[in-house]
């Protein structure tokens, strides 16, 4: 009789909890809580969120998102930092969050103090002139601002000021860094021909189909295939780039059945329809996933470049 | 033409008009919660939109827009809790004139001269887009340094009894928005290793932290002495709670003046709504017979902050849609919610996706009937809430405001900060110091500073080509002007208080 109720009640609240599961443990037996690293509402919001609802439909648990946002990532990484390492609370950052920012020494947290679950997308910065400036690309406008003497580029965070210094050196040619907050500004500052060039995200691309600006350089190191005539920093000469991407962590030493569960489950969700579309078609960004093994050796092989050029903009 | 009519029957849709109904009411209800406010909403909405076709969503995000302006206001003046910045420009009259036991006066006037100020700037918008989008293009750092420096001189007329006590507050707020990454080297400024301060203080907590905390404690502090008579929230009713006709038609020219500078500020990406509501709220106090009525519940002093700040939102819009900027916090998340549903704000908006836009434009002036509609049934209920008792009531606000603030602007690290500055406003209200003077510098602070520091980089290899900017010249020339005046006015109207 007492085995009976108690069947019951085991059968009764596996059905509750919707578990279709075998009786082992596994994870997720429980929801998750995803931390993302931005203020409500961006584009990387969404990517989370969306990507939030597509790892609900494949894992089965309900995922609950909150945004703690600010220094580029770094409030959300500091929180991920103290949280337990069973899986269950996970953290979405970018790539410079992990690659660059500690090395200015501002923030307490290093790459060595998470574990990465996966990239789900990339971005895809450029550079970006008004369309009435005098001159139509790159090497024109760097040769316009040499006589003039001086050039005027709107930055937006500090790996975009380290490159532009970079580049300022290697032509001899004086940077006026004009700073802005967020993309926001510095777009207003192009379009309103405030400046020669300014840093921007994917979201210039469509302004540039639309001929609003000219988009002058890509970071990306090997360019944007999809745009032949845009030249990477690369192609121009410059031993320099940025390769950005989305990142979602946990902390050090993270579960490890967990961390490939939740691995695994990204790289189902980012073939989804709704993701794929909203990476490719409206947010523009670079469709591309990154294993945790493979996000790790990237971010480590990111974190030395971006130590040279430290070094080689200090000197 | 054809596009536009079919686009305007599109948005007459059942579908179009529940979902602006449905932004509208969740707009108003988190937008009067302490410590929530419309960004709060619009983030807790575009979730929600989805699944919804892009013009349902896109509507119902307007809504819960124009919705969370009008519900910051209930908040603002039923319980001196502003959500965001700018609503502590309401809290100056429309908190005193609820508490002297007109809620719904004080709501209704507020609620008219948003409609009228938001309707305003949406017409400009419809109308002028384009236009006005170029032309605001052409203020760069320099002119918008010169517009801040002009109009925080008018502002300055609102510095209280002592001008030194007013100069010393907003220069500490200036101060205090020091705090986070140096816009120019990145550096952390006084953050004292405290990652969460490097984007800046959270200025919704502060803001309830220094106006509505210390507001609740005195009133506490008050409910010890109430003895035997049962006390209620505000003085008991008196009559006149009801907004005349008569009255309404008095405020008509601070209405246009504020739907006026909330059009303009809004059209300039990087000024925002705190400066159109208090530049108003000035402006409105100089130019009105009544000034010493100011800050006492003064129906002019509401009705200049709320038409302006509303006529901001609609005009927002020029900026974000015509070119991609948005203009403030929540202008941002429409462009992301924009992107969502696959439209791309940009110069082309109106050639591409021509259906949505004047689809979106039917919505907006729909959202405005409804927040017409929905809030004047609302505030009914709303001004209802000055007959709980005081012990009640204050509790609950305070545990909604760190509820609120937890939520909205992260974590316990906020809740802190706000129970901070609640002892720093409370000591600044006891010694008489301007709690709205710390609030100003402290929003418009980082402004000032950032368009100073770019004008200062960009005129750094040639400063003689300052004279190419005749517009900001003419403006830094007037600033002098203007300061005199609101000098001579103030001795003015200290010599007639002596007589």
């Amino acid at each position: 009789m007492k085995l009976m109720t108690l069947m019951k009640g085991v059968l009764g609240t596996s059905l509750i909890l919707g578990m279709t599961a075998p009786a082992l443990a596994e994870f997720p037996e429980k929801p998750i809580t995803m931390v993302v690293g931005f203020k409500a509402g961006g584009g990387s919001d969404t990517a989370a969120r969306l990507m939030a609802s597509e790892l609900e439909k494949s894992l089965g648990q309900k995922i609950i998102v909150t945004n703690r946002g600010g220094a580029g990532g770094g409030v959300a990484a500091a929180y991920i930092r103290q949280q337990p390492k069973d899986g269950y609370t996970i953290g979405f950052a970018v790539a410079t969050t992990f690659a660059f920012d500690p090395l200015l020494g501002n923030v307490a947290h290093g790459l060595n103090d998470f574990s990465y679950i996966a990239a789900p997308h990339g971005y895809r910065s450029v550079f970006v002139s008004p369309i009435d400036a005098p001159y139509k690309d790159f090497k024109g406008m760097i040769s316009y601002a040499k006589e003039r003497g001086w050039l005027n580029y709107a930055s937006i965070i500090p790996l975009d000021r380290m490159i532009m210094n970079y580049i300022g050196k290697q032509e001899g040619l004086k940077v006026n860094i004009v700073p802005t907050r967020g993309g926001a500004g510095a777009r207003q500052a192009v379009l309103g021909g405030h400046v020669d060039v300014s840093f921007s995200g994917s979201n210039a691309l469509p302004m540039h189909e639309q001929g609003a600006v000219r988009i002058v350089a890509s970071a990306l190191p090997t360019g944007m295939p999809d745009y032949p005539d845009i030249p990477s920093l690369k192609s121009l000469g410059y031993d320099i780039y940025s390769r950005n991407y989305a990142v979602f962590f946990g902390p050090k030493d993270i579960d490890e059945q967990a961390r490939k569960k939740l691995e695994m489950a990204m790289a189902r969700a980012v073939r989804s329809p709704v993701y794929s579309d909203y990476v490719r078609n409206k947010f523009r960004g670079r469709e591309i996933f990154l294993s945790g093994g493979e996000l790790k050796a990237e971010l480590e092989m990111q974190a030395k470049d971006f130590r040279h050029l430290l070094k080689a903009t200090e000197e | 033409m054809d596009v536009m009519i079919n686009a305007i029957l599109d948005s007459l849709s059942l579908a179009t008009l529940l979902s602006v109904a449905l932004g509208v009411v969740l707009g108003i209800i988190i937008g009067a919660i302490p410590g929530l406010n419309a960004p709060m909403a619009i983030a807790i909405a575009i979730p929600l939109t989805f699944t919804m076709s892009p013009l349902s969503a896109i509507g119902m995000l307007i809504g819960v827009m124009k919705g969370g302006g009008f519900g910051g206001a209930v908040g603002a003046i039923l319980l001196n809790t502003p959500g965001e910045p700018h609503s502590a420009a309401t809290t100056l009259d429309g908190y005193p004139l609820a508490r002297s036991g007109k809620p719904r006066k004080a709501l209704q006037t507020a609620l008219y001269s948003s409609v009228i100020g938001d309707s305003c700037s949406d017409i400009v918008l419809i109308l002028l887009a384009p236009t006005l989008a170029i032309f605001a293009l052409k203020a760069g750092p320099v002119e918008l340094a010169a517009i801040l420096i002009l109009s925080l001189t008018l502002i300055a007329s609102l510095s209280g009894n002592s001008l030194a006590k007013g100069f010393f507050a907003t220069a500490f707020g200036a101060l205090l928005a020091t705090v986070g990454m140096d816009p120019e080297t990145a550096t952390p400024r006084f953050t004292f290793g405290y990652v969460e301060l490097f984007d800046g203080l959270p200025l919704a907590a502060i803001a309830i932290g220094v106006l509505a905390v210390p507001e609740i404690i005195m009133r506490l502090e008050e409910g010890r002495h109430y003895g035997k008579h049962k006390p209620t929230l505000h003085d008991q009713h008196k009559g006149d709670d009801q907004l005349k006709t008569k009255e309404f038609f008095g405020l008509r020219k601070t209405i246009f003046r504020g739907a006026a500078i909330g059009t303009v500020i809004g059209a300039l990406p990087g000024l925002g709504t705190t400066l159109a509501a208090f530049l108003s709220y000035a402006s409105a106090k100089r130019f009105s017979k009544t000034p010493e009525q100011f800050g006492k519940g003064s129906l002019e002093g509401i009705a200049s902050t709320e038409s302006a700040n509303s006529a901001v939102s609609g005009a927002n819009l020029i900026p974000l849609l015509t070119l991609g900027i948005p203009g403030n916090l929540t202008a941002a998340l429409l462009v992301g919610a924009f992107l969502i549903h696959g439209v791309t704000p940009g110069p082309m908006i109106f050639e591409r996706d021509a259906d949505l836009i004047y689809g979106l434009f039917a919505a907006m002036i729909m959202a405005n009937v409804m927040v017409l509609l929905i809030g004047r049934t609302g505030l009914q209920f709303f001004a209802l809430i000055t007959k709980v008792p005081p012990y009640v009531i204050y509790p609950v606000v305070l545990l909604l405001c760190v509820v609120g603030i937890y939520v909205s602007q992260g974590g316990f690290f906020a809740v802190w900060l706000m129970l901070g500055f609640a002892v720093l406003g409370y000591l600044m209200i006891k010694l008489d110091i301007s709690v709205v003077c710390f609030l100003i510098g402290l929003v418009l602070g980082p402004m000032i500073e950032l368009s100073i520091r770019q004008s200062v980089v960009l005129l750094s290899q040639s400063p003689s080509s300052i004279f190419d900017y005749v517009f900001a010249l003419s403006l830094l020339c007037a600033t002098p002007m203007v300061a005199w005046i609101l000098i001579r006015d103030r001795k003015r109207a200290g010599s007639n208080q002596k007589e």
